[in-house]
C-alpha cells in the first residue's frame, strides 16, 4: 500500500518552455519543482531545512522576444496590409484574388504574432532563479517572470527560516531506549 | 561554513556579499551589471560539512541494530520500527528510515519523498481523448486508435496514484473516457458512412 502525499501548496510564478510546463510547491517540509509534459511529471525536491539561498536574475530574454515578435507581427500584419491596399488598385481580377488570399495568409499570422506580443508584454519581465543548497546551485525552471519570482521572494522566505529554526532546535540524534 | 562566504552571481559568476541580500531590496552585480534579488538563509552560515557516521559499538543489555547486531541502535525506523545505527540511518525528506523501507520503497514507488517522476495516466487519456476531435473529422481514420488509446489509459490509470501535487484528477480521466467512447462511436459511423449503409 502506497503512503499518502504530502499535501501541496501552489507556490507563486509558472513557467512554460519546451520541456513543458513547471510549477513551484509547497510541502510542510520541501519545495517541489514539477516539470510536465502532459504525459509526465518530473520532479526535483529542495528541502526547506537545506535551502541557503534564493537568488532571482532579471534576463534580458522577456525584451528579445518582445522585439522579435513585434518585428515578425508588425511585418506581417504590414505586409497584409499593403497586399489588401495593392489589391484594391490592380483591376486584374485574377491578380487582385491573388494578393487578397495573400493577405489572408499574412494577416491571421500577423494578428496571432501580435496577440503573442500584448501577452508577453503583459506578463512583465523575464528572470532566472536560482537555488542554492548544500549540494550545489539549481536553476529553476519557474518562476519564469519577475513578477511571480518577487512574490516568490516574499511568500517562501517565512517558510524557510521556520524550518531552519526548528532544526537548529532540535538535537542532531534521538536516542532509543 | 562554506569555504567561501559569498554567492555567486548566477550570470558572471562572480563572488557577491550575502550581506547584500539582506534587505530584500533589488541590486546591481558590481562586475557584469544585472539586477539581482534574493534572500539568503541561516542554513548558508550554517557548518553541516558531511562528517562521518560513526557507529556505537553495542553494550551490554542494550538495543541493537537490526542490519548490524554489533552496532548500539540510535534511532528507530520512522516507517517500520526498527532499530537502526548511526551507519543505517537514513534521512529522508522529514522522516528518518532504515535502508530496507528506503529500498522497498524506491522499488514500488511506496515512499511519495523519493518518487522522482510520474506518469500522469488521466491527463494522457485526456490528451490522447481530446485532440484527435479538436483536429477534426479529418482525422477519423486515426479514432480507432486514440479512442482505444483514450479509453485504456483512463482505465488503467484509474486507481494509479497520479500527479504528486494534484492528485489522481479522475475529471480528466472521464473526460478522456467520453472523448475516447465518442471516437470510437464516430469512427463506426463513419465507417458505415463511407461503406454506403443505411437505416432503411
Amino acid at each position: 500500500m502506497s503512503e499518502p502525499a504530502p499535501a501541496y501548496r501552489k507556490l507563486p510564478g509558472g513557467a512554460f518552455g519546451m520541456g513543458g510546463r513547471t510549477r513551484l510547491w509547497l510541502a510542510q517540509d520541501h519545495v517541489l519543482e514539477a516539470n510536465s509534459t502532459m504525459l509526465t511529471e518530473r520532479y526535483h525536491r529542495f528541502f526547506l531545512r537545506d535551502i541557503r539561498a534564493l537568488l532571482v536574475l532579471r534576463t534580458k530574454a522577456g525584451r528579445v522576444i518582445s522585439i522579435l515578435l513585434a518585428i515578425a507581427g508588425l511585418g506581417c500584419s504590414g505586409a497584409a496590409a499593403l497586399m489588401i491596399l495593392g489589391g484594391l488598385r490592380i483591376e486584374e481580377t485574377e491578380a487582385r484574388v491573388g494578393m487578397w488570399v495573400l493577405a489572408g495568409m499574412f494577416g491571421p499570422v500577423g494578428l496571432v504574432l501580435l496577440t503573442l506580443l500584448i501577452i508577453n508584454l503583459f506578463l512583465g519581465p523575464t528572470c532566472r532563479c536560482v537555488i542554492h543548497t548544500g549540494a550545489g546551485a539549481h536553476t529553476l525552471q519557474a518562476p519564469g517572470r519577475l513578477r511571480g519570482a518577487q512574490r516568490l521572494l516574499v511568500e517562501l522566505p517565512p517558510h524557510i527560516e521556520a524550518a531552519q529554526a526548528a532544526v537548529a532546535a532540535e538535537p542532531s540524534f534521538a536516542p532509543t531506549r | 561554513m562554506p569555504d567561501v562566504l559569498s554567492l555567486p552571481c548566477p550570470h558572471c559568476g562572480i563572488g557577491l556579499a550575502p550581506a547584500a541580500f539582506s534587505d530584500g531590496v533589488a541590486m546591481l552585480c558590481p562586475s557584469c551589471r544585472s539586477p539581482l534579488q534574493g534572500a539568503v538563509f541561516p542554513a548558508f552560515w550554517r557548518d553541516d560539512a558531511p562528517g562521518v557516521s560513526r557507529a556505537v559499538r553495542a553494550g551490554e543489555a542494550e538495543a541493537t541494530c537490526f542490519f548490524h547486531p554489533q552496532n548500539r541502535a540510535a534511532l528507530s525506523c520512522e516507517r517500520c520500527g526498527r532499530f537502526v545505527c548511526q551507519v543505517c540511518e537514513l534521512t529522508i525528506g522529514s522522516r528518518r528510515l532504515c535502508p530496507a523501507c528506503v529500498s522497498a520503497g524506491l522499488a514500488g514507488e511506496k515512499l511519495p519523498e523519493i518518487v522522482p517522476w510520474r506518469f500522469l495516466w488521466a491527463d494522457s487519456a485526456l490528451l490522447v481523448g481530446l485532440v484527435p476531435l479538436v483536429c477534426g473529422i479529418f482525422a477519423w481514420p486515426l479514432f480507432i486508435v486514440t479512442g482505444l488509446a483514450a479509453i485504456f489509459l483512463a482505465l488503467r490509470g484509474w486507481k494509479r496514484p497520479g500527479s504528486l501535487p494534484r492528485g489522481r484528477r479522475r475529471w480528466a480521466a472521464v473526460v478522456g473516457l467520453v472523448a475516447g467512447v465518442l471516437q470510437l462511436v464516430l469512427w463506426a459511423g463513419m465507417i458505415l458512412f463511407v461503406s454506403g449503409w443505411h437505416p432503411s
